[in-house]
C-alpha cells in the first residue's frame, strides 16, 4: 500500500515536469529537438557559441514556453478549483463554472469584442466580468435569511442563466461576418494566443488562489462532512465558503480570460485524481494539480499540432476527456 | 396505480405541447384549392396582375414571376445581394432588407431612404414572417435556407441565389449579377458591372504577368483582436489573393466546414515559419504589431508592410460585390504600387462608386473608407 502510494505520489511530481520539457519540442514551426535544447540552454549560459535563428527563439521564447507553462497553468487552477467546489457543495457534480464565472466571464469577453476593442481589454473584461458575476451571486445569497450553500448554488445558476442569456443576445446582434466568429472563437476556448504578456497578467491570480487553497484544504474536509458537523467542530463554515469561493472565483476568472471557456477539467479531473489518491482533501487538492495541469497540457499540444489549423480547447477537452474517463469508470473506482 | 396514472397524464401533456409548438408554424399557407378556380396563387398575390415570366432561379428551380416592369417591391434577404440591388440600380424597390444591412452606415448615407426599410432578417434562416407580408413584396430574393423559411410559411414567390463552388467566387459574382439583370430587366447595368470586373482583373494581371511566383508577396489576412483569425485555403479570400498576384500565406491551413465563409485560427507559430510578407489586419493599428514581441520578429513588421483593412459600404473581406472588384484591386495596388504607376486607390474607389453605384464619394469618405477608425 505504502509502495503504491510513493509511486503514485513520484508520478504526480515528475510528470508534470516531463510533460512540460517534452511539449517545448513540439511545434508547427519546423525545429529539431536539439535545436529547441540549444535555446533553452542559451538562456542559462548566455556564452554559447552556436548561432540561434531569432525567429526560433521567439517561436520557443515567446510562443511554445508561454503557452506551455499557461496550459498547465490553467490545467491546475481548473481542476484544483473545481476539487474545492465539490468539497464546499458537497456535490460531485459541481464544476468550477457553478457560480457563473464563466457566463460572466463570457459576457465581458462578448462585449469588449463587440466594441472592438484590443486583446488585453478583451481579457481584463472578461476577467472583471467573471468576478461580478460572482459578486452578484453572492451578494443575494447573503440576503437570504438562511444563506446555506444550497442557496449559493441556486443563485449561482441565476446569474449563470442571467448571464448566459446576455451572451446569446451579444451574439444575436453581432455582426455575423466579424464578430460574431471572433465570439464564438473565443467561446469555444483557445490557447493560441497565449504570450508573455499574457502569463504574467494570470498568474499572479492564479498563484496567490492556489496557494490560499492549498493552505486550507484540510479544512475542506471538515466542509465536506457538512455544515451542521463543520460548525460544530470550530469552523467558521461562512467565512471558509467565502474564502473558497473568492480564491476558486479569482483563479476560473483569470484562466477562462486567457483561455476561453473550457469545461470538462473543473469536473472531471477531481473524480480522476480521488480514484488515483482517495478523497481526502490534503492529497486530492495537490494531485488535482499535476492531474489538471498535464491533462490540459497534453490536450493542448494536440490541439496546436494534430490539424493544420488550430482546434478550439473545449472542444478537444470533451471528445477525448469523455471516452477516457469512461473507460476509467468501468475499471472501478474509490469514491468517498 | 394512482401515481403511475399521473405521471402517464403529465407526459402525454407534456408530449402534446411540444408537438403543438412544433407545427404551429407549419399553417401558414393558404392551400390553392380554396381558392376560386378562375384565380391563380400568383395573381392574388400581385393585384397589379401584368405578365408574368417563367424562369429557373440559381438553384435550378422553375419559378413564374411578375415581368421585371410589374416588380414594385422585391425583399432581398441577404446582405450581399442587397449590394447587388444598388450595383444594378434598383435600390428604390427593396421593401425589406436585412437587419446587418441597416448597420452599414456608408450605404445609408448613398440612399438615405434604406432607413425606413424595414429590416426582416435578422440572421441565418431567421425571417419575421409577419413584417415580411406587411411589406408586401412582390418577390423574394436570398439563399437557399431563407427562402425555404419564406416558402414554408407564404407563397411569395421566392428566388434562390445559391452558393457557388469555392474558388470560383469571381464566376459566382458575375453569374448573380446576371440574374439580377435578368431578373429586374437590367441586364445592361449587370454586363457594365461584369465588364467592369474583368477590366479590373485584367489590369491586375498585365501589370503582374512578369511577377515569377518566388517574387509574388505572401499574404497574411489576421483578424480579430489577437489576429490570428485568417482564411485558409479553400476559400474565396485565397481565390481573391491570387487574383491580386499575390499568395496567401494561409493556404496550407484548411477550415472545416467554415460557416463562416472559410474562416479559421492560425498559431503564432505557423505564422512565425510562414513569414509573410505583408499583413493585413482588421482590428487596432499596424503599429500594434510592432510593439509585440513576438510579431515584430516578422519581416513584414519589420519592413512596415502591415495595413488596416478597409471598410467601404462593407467590409471588403466578405463576398459582396464591392469586395470582390475592390478588394483584389486594393491589394494588388498596396503590394505592388511601382507596379501600377498610373493608378492611386484613391480615385479608384472613387471610380467604382460612381460608375457602379452611380454616387460621388467625397475625399474624407475616401480617406475613411480606406483608414477605417
Amino acid at each position: 500500500m505504502k509502495k503504491h502510494r510513493v509511486l503514485v505520489n513520484t508520478l504526480l511530481i515528475s510528470l508534470p515536469i516531463a510533460a512540460m520539457g517534452l511539449s517545448l519540442l513540439f511545434g508547427k514551426y519546423q525545429a529539431t529537438p536539439r535545436d529547441v535544447l540549444n535555446v533553452l540552454l542559451s538562456k542559462f549560459s548566455p556564452t554559447s557559441d552556436t548561432k540561434i535563428s531569432p525567429m526560433l527563439e521567439v517561436a520557443v521564447m515567446h510562443v511554445r514556453l508561454p503557452r506551455v507553462l499557461l496550459a498547465m497553468l490553467v490545467g491546475m487552477s481548473l481542476s484544483i478549483s473545481g476539487a474545492s467546489y465539490q468539497g464546499l457543495f458537497r456535490n460531485p457534480l459541481v464544476s468550477s463554472h457553478i457560480l457563473g464565472v464563466a457566463s460572466g466571464a463570457s459576457f465581458g469577453a462578448a462585449l469588449a469584442i463587440l466594441y472592438s476593442a484590443p486583446q488585453i481589454m478583451v481579457q481584463l473584461s472578461a476577467f472583471l466580468f467573471g468576478l461580478i458575476a460572482v459578486g452578484i451571486a453572492l451578494a443575494i445569497s447573503s440576503l437570504y435569511r438562511t444563506s446555506s450553500t444550497l442557496t449559493l448554488v441556486l443563485v449561482g445558476m441565476i446569474t449563470s442563466a442571467f448571464f448566459s442569456s446576455l451572451v446569446s443576445y451579444l451574439t444575436y446582434t453581432a455582426d455575423v461576418n466579424l464578430k460574431l466568429p471572433a465570439i464564438v472563437f473565443w467561446l469555444m476556448g483557445s490557447l493560441a494566443g497565449a504570450s508573455m504578456k499574457n502569463l504574467g497578467f494570470a498568474i499572479i491570480p492564479m498563484a496567490a488562489g492556489i496557494i490560499v487553497l492549498l493552505a486550507i484544504r484540510w479544512r475542506i474536509n471538515v466542509l465536506s462532512l457538512g455544515e451542521d458537523e463543520a460548525k460544530a467542530l470550530g469552523i467558521d463554515t461562512r467565512r471558509m465558503r467565502i474564502i473558497i469561493v473568492l480564491c476558486c472565483t479569482m483563479i476560473t476568472s483569470a484562466s477562462v480570460c486567457v483561455s476561453g471557456v473550457i469545461g470538462w477539467i473543473g469536473l472531471i479531473i477531481p473524480h480522476f485524481a480521488r480514484m488515483l489518491v482517495g478523497p481526502n482533501h490534503r492529497a486530492l487538492l495537490p494531485a488535482c494539480l499535476s492531474i489538471g495541469g498535464v491533462y490540459l497540457l497534453l490536450v493542448d499540444n494536440l490541439a496546436r499540432t494534430f490539424t493544420s489549423s488550430e482546434i478550439p480547447l473545449g472542444i478537444l477537452t470533451g471528445i477525448i476527456g469523455a471516452p477516457v474517463f469512461a473507460y476509467l469508470l468501468t475499471r472501478g473506482e474509490r469514491w468517498s | 396505480m394512482m401515481k403511475r396514472r399521473e405521471t402517464m397524464r403529465v407526459f402525454l401533456s407534456c408530449f402534446l405541447l411540444v408537438l403543438m409548438i412544433l407545427f404551429w408554424g407549419q399553417s401558414g399557407s393558404i392551400p390553392a384549392d380554396s381558392l376560386p378556380p378562375s384565380l391563380s396563387n400568383a395573381q392574388v398575390i400581385n393585384p397589379a396582375n401584368g405578365p408574368m415570366i417563367a424562369l429557373t432561379d440559381m438553384a435550378g428551380r422553375h419559378v413564374t414571376i411578375p415581368a421585371p416592369e410589374y416588380i414594385k417591391r422585391v425583399a432581398i434577404q441577404t446582405s450581399p445581394q442587397v449590394l447587388e440591388a444598388y450595383a444594378i440600380g434598383i435600390q428604390d424597390k427593396l421593401c425589406a432588407v436585412t437587419n446587418a444591412v441597416k448597420m452599414w452606415k456608408t450605404l445609408t448615407k448613398v440612399d438615405p431612404r434604406l432607413a425606413n426599410v424595414p429590416a426582416t432578417r435578422s440572421g441565418n434562416a431567421q425571417i419575421n414572417i409577419e413584417a415580411l407580408l406587411q411589406a408586401n413584396p412582390d418577390i423574394c430574393i436570398g439563399g437557399d435556407l431563407d427562402m425555404q423559411v419564406i416558402e414554408a410559411a407564404t407563397d411569395l414567390p421566392t428566388l434562390h441565389i445559391s452558393q457557388g463552388k469555392p474558388g470560383a467566387s469571381l464566376e459566382q459574382l458575375k453569374k448573380e449579377m446576371s440574374f439580377f439583370g435578368l431578373v429586374f430587366g437590367q441586364s445592361v447595368r449587370a454586363r457594365f458591372f461584369n465588364d467592369y470586373l474583368d477590366r479590373l482583373q485584367g489590369t491586375i494581371k498585365s501589370a503582374t504577368a512578369g511577377l515569377k511566383p518566388a517574387k509574388k508577396l505572401k499574404i497574411f489576412m489576421g483578424y480579430s483582436a489577437d489576429h490570428l483569425t485568417t482564411y485558409g485555403g479553400n476559400t474565396f479570400m485565397d481565390e481573391w489573393i491570387e487574383a491580386a498576384g499575390c499568395i496567401n500565406a494561409a493556404k496550407p491551413i484548411s477550415s472545416l466546414g467554415g460557416k463562416e465563409g472559410g474562416l479559421t485560427t492560425a498559431s503564432p507559430e505557423q505564422i512565425l515559419s510562414w513569414n509573410p510578407d505583408m499583413i493585413v489586419i482588421d482590428t487596432g493599428k499596424p503599429t500594434d504589431l510592432s510593439d509585440d514581441p513576438v510579431w515584430s520578429k516578422l519581416s513584414a513588421v519589420k519592413n512596415r508592410r502591415v495595413y488596416r483593412l478597409p471598410t467601404g459600404v462593407f467590409i471588403w473581406n466578405r463576398p459582396s460585390c464591392e469586395a470582390g472588384a475592390m478588394l483584389p484591386e486594393w491589394l494588388a495596388l498596396t503590394a505592388y504600387p511601382d507596379r501600377f504607376k498610373n493608378l492611386e486607390i484613391g480615385s479608384e474607389v472613387k471610380r467604382f462608386y460612381r460608375e457602379v453605384f452611380h454616387f460621388t464619394l467625397t475625399d474624407e469618405d475616401v480617406r475613411k473608407i480606406l483608414s477605417p477608425e
